[in-house]
């Protein structure tokens, strides 16, 4: 991998200290929309990011970020 | 159900409303752990709409609700007012949120870049990211909806992989539909060739661009890379940015190994203003204006379209 970015690679790729455990990111598709959801300490999947290209689909309250999926 | 006290029914109807629920051969959560790009498909078992209707029903049910809430609601209870006021103000009481809006068919869609742009290597969690398997296929898909008319890419990246960041740049480059970039808070590094792929870009005018050096970064196949590999690779990017925009080689070359403008390294800042006198991108401005151009761009193709 080549890497142009500001932040040196050695910030980017260390690891976190103290954290117990990474977060969980999945990709899930909810009524034909994709989303990006992480897992909560109670199991729950909680919606991170909306991946979608329309505009409108952010007006949509369903798919805002801290919402459940179960 | 009547005889459940309306309050507690009332949360209960509202927490479902905002939970979705998967369908019944995917009940319980998904196994597989910690799999990205495992897809599942879900579908949501109450319908907002129905939810909503629901709501409006328990609430002409519930003239007897707790006295609490029944003075808070009074006046946005108006059992006269027409129903679907009284569910839109319904839900934004309950969840801080409006029902969704009558699907507007958007004709010109965004794009948005924040972050690392990962291309072949997966980065710590902590690493906000821009993914090249999600962008790509939405470029893909832009391009053969017809009903898209134009894209909007929104940049705010750090840089990240140069492989990735290209390949987003050539898809951009090469997509029939009209383009406008803007960047916003910055767009450094592999930022610079994205944001000089759309048709026209724009800058706000605080915004930054780092334009420097590809460093003696990361490795290819575990073999460090030579000074000729690295200097191959920045010629790809210094020949992408310079035939996609105003700006000549001989004064990205100066920019790029310019001393004395970052501490300890060569490199320059470009600060909305100087991005755009120095030829890298097109113009100052916001979202105002990069809607009017690219609806002007949509206009301007599409006549074209008319006269041939």
């Amino acid at each position: 991998m080549l890497f142009y970015s500001i932040y040196p690679l050695a910030v980017v790729l260390a690891e976190e200290e103290g954290m117990e455990k990474p977060e969980q990111w999945r990709e899930l598709e909810v009524e034909g929309k994709k989303v990006l959801v992480t897992v909560n300490n109670r199991g729950e999947q909680v919606i991170a990011r909306l991946l979608s290209t329309d505009p409108a689909d952010y007006l949509d309250p369903r798919w805002t970020p801290g919402n459940v999926i179960v | 159900m009547t005889d459940v006290p309306g309050a507690l029914y009332r949360a209960d109807v509202v927490k479902s409303s905002i939970i979705f629920r998967p369908e019944a051969n995917n009940r319980g959560r998904p196994t597989g752990g910690n799999d990205r790009g495992d897809i599942l498909k879900y579908k949501i078992r109450g319908r907002w709409d129905r939810d909503c209707a629901e709501l409006g029903f328990l609430y002409r049910n519930n003239e007897a609700a707790p006295p609490g809430e029944t003075d808070q609601e009074g006046e946005e209870a108006k059992p006269n007012a027409p129903r679907r006021q009284r569910l839109a103000l319904q839900s934004l009481k309950q969840l801080g949120q409006m029902a969704p809006p009558p699907a507007a068919g958007t004709d010109l869609h965004t794009m948005v870049i924040i972050g690392q742009i990962e291309g072949h290597m997966i980065l710590p969690p902590k690493n906000k990211t821009t993914k090249y398997e999600h962008i790509i296929p939405q470029l893909v898909a832009i391009e053969q909806n017809e009903r898209i008319k134009g894209l909007l890419v929104i940049l705010n990246t750090v840089g990240g992989d140069v492989e990735a960041g290209l390949a987003i740049a050539e898809m951009l480059e090469s997509l029939s539909k009209p383009t406008v970039s803007l960047v916003l808070g910055g767009g450094h590094s592999i930022g610079v060739p994205i944001a000089v792929a759309a048709d026209y870009s724009f800058i706000a005018e605080t915004a930054t661009m780092t334009i420097h050096p590809i460093r003696l970064t990361g490795m290819v196949i575990g073999v460090p890379q030579t000074y000729e590999y690295l200097e191959k690779m920045q010629d790809r990017v210094i020949k992408f940015v310079t035939s996609h925009s105003a700006i000549t080689e001989e004064k990205f070359r100066e920019l790029m190994f310019r001393t004395g403008d970052l501490v300890r390294d060569v490199g320059s800042v470009l600060v909305g203003k100087d991005a755009v006198s120095s030829g890298l991108i097109n113009e100052i401005g916001g979202i105002d204006k990069c809607l009017r151009k690219l609806r002007e761009l949509v206009q301007q193709k599409e006549a074209g379209v008319q006269t041939r």
